[in-house]
């Protein structure tokens, strides 16, 4: 079906609309499930850069990013304990900026929530 | 409802149109910046009826855009929802007085979203519905005509901080009691309100309005308060908890300040507005859960023993 005629669903009966979208969401939820491996491994790169101490506050920033994108979407699919993590380190990063501590300081109190949410991560794929 | 949403992550997206579709709401356009999202404005045919903005993008965040958004006439109103995971105080307050309506957190809640899109719709309706009015009565008259209900809450745009009544009260709703616990509200009552409107044309009156909104920023610019208009002459203003305000002395500067347009009034042959102040109501003193009433109470407050007698006789009589 074309995107085009799934655009067009009010004309169809409310079983096929409905079938339609649990369709479309299965697929979105594939998409999320193939970006797993894929953020695992941005966040492990980012993690061996504040290890380093290099660059580490554009890092961090990079790290609150990619748990930003999880948070929206994560609960939605299935995985509301991942989307509850990637909230937590959005916003400990976050804290971390407002009270104007350094990287390394935030760096150092949004590590064992980030570890969690990686555990999770990893679980799913052994699903 | 014409729909535009904002996000960069197009995972995102495609969740927040299909939840949208799921909800009926076909059409639906959406960006993946502010700044895309500024053209997609600029090119409109129609205007978009509501927007849904995610607050953390590269680039142009979603407080920037509301507020580049806000500036558009054809915008001044419209619903503009923020959509982010970040529930931090300070967010909240920069999308509200960045002119946002309401404000919602990830994940998607389809309920939550029905709720909010459904609020959205009916302020669209209210407002194509005085747009209607308006173009009728300007197809009248020579110059273009204002409509104010004297009764209903009115947007003031140009005052710094000066929101919508339905946002501050969104706010409110959005902080939850936990974090309302910090503010405390008073509000502004003009008294002779039901007499200007009476002798004003509505440009008139808004333009009074206007000129109390601006003293009340004025007078608290230390403070940016979120101020709005509740309507019957009442404004409301959201402080923090711990701001230490002599009300009596607050009432007295305004209205000071307010008697140096007083030639201006009575150029017009119009009375300045005069106002009484209410006293601050902190969240302590109303019932858990009933955030919005911080506002009906500060509201309550302000009204002046003479002001309540004469709305008993008006109501009576």
């Amino acid at each position: 079906m074309t995107a085009a005629a799934v655009q067009k669903k009010e004309t169809f009966p409310p079983s096929v609309i409905s079938s339609q979208l649990e369709t479309q969401l299965t697929q979105l939820r594939g998409r999320f499930l193939a970006t797993v491996v894929e953020r695992i491994l941005m966040f492990e790169a980012k993690i061996r850069d504040l290890e380093a101490d290099s660059n580490s506050a554009a890092a961090l920033q990079e790290i609150s990013n990619l748990a930003h994108k999880i948070t929206g979407v994560a609960a939605t699919f299935g995985f509301p304990k991942i989307g509850a993590l990637a909230a937590d380190v959005e916003h400990k990063i976050g804290e971390g900026r407002a009270s104007g501590i350094s990287a390394q300081e935030s760096w150092r109190d949004t590590s064992p929530i980030l570890e969690k949410l990686l555990d999770e991560m990893e679980a799913i794929l052994d699903v | 409802m014409r729909i535009l949403t904002v996000d960069d992550d197009p995972m995102f997206r495609d969740l927040l149109s299909l939840t949208l579709h799921e909800l009926a709401h076909e059409n639906v356009t959406s960006a993946n910046s502010g700044e895309q999202a500024l053209e997609y404005v600029a090119r409109a045919g129609q205007p978009f009826d509501c927007f849904l903005l995610d607050i953390q993008m590269p680039g142009m965040s979603g407080v920037e855009l509301c507020r580049a958004i806000r500036k558009l006439e054809a915008y001044r109103q419209t619903p503009i929802i923020m959509i982010t995971s970040m529930s931090g105080k300070s967010f909240v307050d920069a999308a509200f007085k960045a002119g946002a309506t309401d404000y919602l957190t990830k994940p998607l809640d389809k309920l939550e979203i029905r709720a909010r899109l459904g609020m959205a719709a009916r302020l669209n309706a209210e407002l194509h519905r005085n747009a209607t009015l308006t173009a009728q009565a300007s197809a009248n008259a020579r110059a273009p005509v204002v409509r104010v209900d004297f009764e209903a809450p009115t947007n003031i745009p140009g005052v710094p901080n000066c929101i919508e009544y339905l946002a501050l009260e969104n706010y409110l709703l959005t902080l939850g009691y936990g974090r309302q616990i910090g503010l405390a509200a008073f509000a502004v009552h003009v008294e002779n309100a039901a007499s200007i409107y009476s002798q004003a044309d509505p440009e008139e009156f808004l333009d009074m309005l206007k000129d109390v909104a601006s003293v009340i920023a004025d007078e608290l610019k230390t403070e940016q308060p979120m101020i709005a208009y509740a309507g019957e002459g009442n404004f409301v203003a959201l402080v923090s908890r711990l701001a230490e305000h002599d009300t009596k002395d607050l009432e007295t500067s305004i209205n000071v300040a307010l008697m140096d347009f007083e030639s201006f009034y009575a150029a017009g042959g119009l009375p300045a507005p005069v106002v009484t102040v209410g006293e601050l109501v902190r969240s302590s003193m109303v019932a858990l859960g009933k955030q919005v009433t911080i506002l009906d109470k500060a509201i309550a407050l302000s009204v002046s023993p003479q002001s309540r007698k004469s709305k008993v006789w008006r109501f009576v009589s």
